[in-house]
This record gives structure tokens, C-alpha cells and sequence, in this order.
């Protein structure tokens, strides 16, 4: 991924191809649904995009990226509408998002996990962030984010006891 | 699970991670969306918030101005508490103190020092007691001078007693005195030349001040049922006002406003007295001349209720003020609450001889 930074009003194509699997994969381990996820990769870069912000490095816009990401992933679960009936086939997609039964598997675990300690393992394996910037993502201190992920890997692997991958 | 995953990050060409991170972007429908959506934003929406982001220092600027300017603003516009006059307090009972007063109550006027004897005109400085005088060259001094005012005292004018040695010592006031002894000159052109018994002091208050601060004194105190005497003082060149008890507040902040510098009244509490007789507030001093449209230059306000109108005979300036049910405070503790303020004296120069009382006698204690 480059680093190179970009202006706000510059071309959106690349900055959401820069972003959108950060966005859009953050807001499925948060929210659990790729239609919730969908809804929440377009409001943080609508968010963006209407905020005019400017960022001095590359960084600081992941930053924030992450932080609206979180907040529009907690509208979106605590809102009413999502409490609506899901149908079963819906249901069954949305508890199987990958292709892989080991993938998938892999997810359902992290998914009943709770969010304490599912998203600091994710940003930690899937994003490959280091704690300090998991710790302002989420807004914790940095040892407990190391905590937290001390605690996650050891119910993760009560979870996943006996699984075998394919590799 | 966990080992694998961290063998996962490791070794990335057989990461399960970076498959499952394969799969999790949007759909193609929301990303067209997006494209639509933010096409669709105005950009007033965008613009808008530039300029807010420009003029938040601004804002920030004004409300620190605002708080800081609002710190003053509440201190200027809060409620002072009022300013009070200050008072002394004086033990009556105290042997020294009564003789004082004995000495101020026989001391009235012109009963002193003079050698010869003659008809009182009953307009002496002071209000000097009607009938059969001693007369001194100061009090013919005195009366020319009157005469010479013409019934209007010029604001120069601060007063004038008559001193031991039977001099009339004339008070001038310093702010109105240039200094040129042009002021002297009219004096001794008026009382009879550079011969006549006339002596010169200078003074911060003229008469006319004094007896307007003593008009108003009247006002505030009558009818309060305050047990009190006060007169004008000419040696001193200020007010005297004698209470039996130590005023309100109230009072204290009326007579600040009647004597804004503090030094133009003195407020004594007399204490040790249980009950105040017929002979111990008296009136002050009688006005300096017939005809003259002067304020009353003393007083004495009683308990309406004990008011005693005088008999037959008796000196009509003197009135009564007996209220049996007045007790001294008790309050051990009254000392001075605020110094006792001499500048009225100490402005006067070196020349100036020893008063005696001489606009008001007070009659606190019974002459023995």
C-alpha cells in the first residue's frame, strides 16, 4: 500500500481504493453484516469528504479513518432499524461471508468473541497495526490493548480447539 | 488458532488472513453509491466548513476576550457594600471625660477671660447664653465682622472663635485663600483695623459647608428616636455629634454620603451613661445673628415619645432627652472601630490657640 499522501480534494478513486478494505473490513468485524459494512464504507468517506479535512501526514488520515469508522459502526448497530426481522437466507449469508469453510470458521470464532477483544485482534492480524495505534484507534491505553489481546488469543484458542486447516 | 494466525503474518503466501482480507471489500453496488453520493454533495456543505475552520481562531479569540472582559464587568456592576462613617467611642463614666464636658459646659463662649462686664448681645460666636455677658474685644470684633458679611458668609469665611486670650480667630479656608493676604486685609478692614484682636487660621471646610453637612444631619436623624447632640465646632472646624448608642449602618452609610471624606463629622459614642438626663443632651449652638438665613447649627433628637417641651424661664435652646428606658450598650468591646480622624485639627497652623467650645455646648453630664 503507498503512503503517498492525498488531498482531500483530489481524486477520490484512488483514496477510496487506498482505504476501502481498511474501512469496509473494520466495519464488518464491528457490525458483523456486509450491508451494515456497505452503509459504513459510504458514510466515513462521505464523513471525509464533507469535513474538508486536510491531514498533515498519511497517517493521521488512517487515524481517523479508524475512529469514524468505529463511531459510524456504533450508529449503525444502535440504531432501531437494524433491530428489523432478517430472513433466513440473509441470515445465512451474512453468518458465512467467505468462501472457505476454514475462513469462515476462522470468522464466526472472532465473531463471538466480545468486542473488547475482537477488534484489537483484528486490527492487529488483519490490519497488522501496531498496539500503540490500536490503543488511539479504540481509545485505550497501549497495555491494555496487549492485554486485551492476550485474553482474545487464549478464548480464541479454547475456540478453535481441534480445527484442522488447509492451509 | 492463534499460532496460526501468527504463523500466518509471518508467512503471507499462505496466509489465510490475507484471503479472508480479499473478500472483505465492499460490494461494487455500494462503491458506485459512494461515487454517486459524494457527486451529489454541494459544496456549500464542504465550503461551509472551511469557513468555520478559518474563523475559529477568531471565535476563540473573542470568547477569551469575553471572559476576561466579564471578570471586570461583574466587579464593576456587582453591588459594593456601602461605606460606612467611622465613629469613636468614648467612655462617659470615665472621670477625665466628665471633666471635659464640665469644662466644655462652663467654658461657653465668651464666660471666660473677659474683664469687662456688659450687656450680651445675645449674637456672640457660639451661640452665647442670653443675658448678662463678660465682655471681650474679640466679640465686638466678632460682631463686626458679621456685619460686615452682611447676613451671606463667603465661602472663604471657614468660622471663627473666640480663643483664651479673647482673641477672635477667624478661620480661612485653604482652598480659597490665594495666599496674597488679601483675605486678612478685608477682615481688619472690617473689624476695625490692623489693631483689633484678631487672629488667623486656615481651614479645609467653610461655615457654609459645615452648616449644610449640619442641616442634613438634622434631616437624617430627626424623628429616628436617637438619643444624640452634635454642633458645629469652629476651633475644630468640623461637626461634633455625641450619640448615647452606637448607630446603625444604615446611618453610618447616610452620614458617609453628608461627609464623604470622613473628617468633616466626628461620631462619638459616649458610653457609661444608663440613663441621659434633662441638662445631658442639650441644643447646639443658637444661629450667629438675627436675620441670618442660616441652618439650624445644632440639634438634639430625643424619643419622640419623651419629648419634654422646656418650662417657662429655662434657656429655650436647651431641650430635653430623657428616655428612662435607654441602656447603655453593654458590649464591652467598643473601642475605636476606625482611628480617630484629626485632620480637622492638624490642618489648622501652629498659630492656632486652644479652642474651647464655642458653636456647640454639650451638656452631656449634669454640671455639678
Amino acid at each position: 500500500m503507498s503512503t503517498e499522501p492525498l488531498r482531500t480534494g483530489g481524486d477520490w478513486n484512488v483514496l477510496i481504493d487506498r482505504y476501502q478494505n481498511m474501512v469496509y473490513g473494520l466495519a464488518l468485524a464491528r457490525t458483523g453484516s456486509r450491508e451494515d459494512a456497505d452503509d459504513v464504507f459510504q458514510e466515513v468517506f462521505l464523513a471525509l469528504f464533507r469535513s474538508g479535512k486536510t491531514f498533515r501526514e498519511e497517517e493521521h488520515r488512517k487515524a481517523w479513518l479508524l475512529r469514524t469508522t468505529l463511531n459510524q459502526s456504533r450508529r449503525v448497530t444502535s440504531s432501531t432499524w437494524r433491530n428489523r426481522t432478517v430472513p433466513l437466507e440473509e441470515r445465512e449469508a451474512v453468518a458465512r461471508p467467505f468462501r472457505m469453510s476454514e475462513e469462515n470458521r476462522v470468522w464466526e470464532a472472532l465473531q463471538s468473541l466480545p468486542e473488547d477483544y475482537r477488534l484489537p485482534l483484528y486490527l492487529f492480524y488483519f490490519e497488522e497495526l501496531p498496539t500503540d495505534q490500536i490503543a488511539k484507534a479504540l481509545g485505550i491505553r497501549p497495555g491494555t490493548v496487549r492485554m486485551r489481546l492476550s485474553r482474545g488469543r487464549e478464548q480464541l484458542r479454547t475456540l478453535l480447539k481441534g480445527v484442522e486447516f488447509n492451509g | 488458532m492463534v499460532d496460526y494466525l501468527q504463523e500466518a503474518m509471518k508467512q503471507p503466501d499462505i496466509d489465510l488472513i490475507r484471503s479472508m482480507k480479499q473478500q472483505m471489500k465492499p460490494s461494487p453496488e455500494s462503491r458506485d453509491m459512494l461515487l454517486e453520493r459524494l457527486a451529489a454533495v454541494p459544496n456549500s456543505q464542504k465550503k461551509e466548513k472551511t469557513f468555520m475552520k478559518q474563523w475559529k481562531p477568531l471565535a476563540l479569540a473573542a470568547c477569551t476576550a469575553l471572559v476576561l472582559c466579564a471578570y471586570p464587568a461583574y466587579h464593576a456592576l456587582a453591588p459594593r457594600p456601602p461605606v460606612l462613617h467611622s465613629y469613636t467611642t468614648i467612655d462617659g463614666s470615665d472621670p477625665a471625660i466628665k471633666a471635659q464636658y464640665r469644662e466644655e459646659t462652663t467654658a461657653q463662649g465668651v464666660d471666660k477671660g473677659g474683664e469687662e462686664e456688659g450687656p450680651n448681645t445675645g449674637e456672640l460666636p457660639g451661640g452665647a447664653p442670653v443675658g448678662i455677658a463678660p465682655v471681650q474685644p474679640g466679640a465686638d470684633a466678632y460682631q463686626l465682622l458679621m456685619d460686615h458679611f452682611g447676613g451671606v458668609q463667603p465661602d472663604w469665611y471657614g468660622g471663627a472663635y473666640i480663643a483664651d486670650n479673647g482673641t477672635l480667630m477667624v478661620l480661612l479656608v485653604n482652598d480659597k485663600d490665594s495666599g496674597d493676604k488679601t483675605l486678612e486685609l478685608e477682615v481688619l478692614e472690617a473689624v476695625g483695623g490692623k489693631t483689633a484682636p484678631v487672629g488667623f487660621a486656615g481651614a479645609k471646610y467653610s461655615r457654609n459647608d459645615l452648616e449644610r453637612m449640619n442641616g442634613e444631619l438634622i434631616a437624617l436623624l430627626d424623628g429616628k428616636g436617637i438619643q444624640a447632640a452634635w454642633g458645629i465646632y469652629d476651633d475644630e472646624n468640623r461637626i461634633v455629634l455625641d450619640v448615647g448608642e452606637p448607630l446603625t449602618d444604615d446611618l453610618l452609610a447616610a452620614i458617609a454620603e453628608i461627609d464623604p471624606d470622613d473628617d468633616a463629622i466626628l461620631i462619638r459614642v459616649v458610653e457609661g451613661q444608663a440613663t441621659v438626663t434633662d441638662e445631658q443632651f442639650v441644643k447646639g449652638p443658637a444661629p450667629i445673628g438675627e436675620g441670618v438665613d442660616a441652618p439650624d447649627p445644632g440639634g438634639v433628637t430625643v424619643p419622640d415619645v419623651d419629648t419634654v417641651e422646656p418650662e417657662e424661664g429655662e434657656n429655650p435652646t436647651v431641650h430635653f432627652a430623657t428616655d428612662p428606658g435607654t441602656v447603655a450598650p453593654d458590649d464591652e468591646d467598643l473601642e475605636a472601630i476606625e482611628p480617630y480622624y484629626d485632620g480637622g485639627v492638624s490642618d489648622l497652623p501652629q498659630q492656632k490657640l486652644p479652642g474651647k467650645v464655642e458653636s456647640a455646648h454639650h451638656d452631656l453630664l449634669p454640671v455639678e
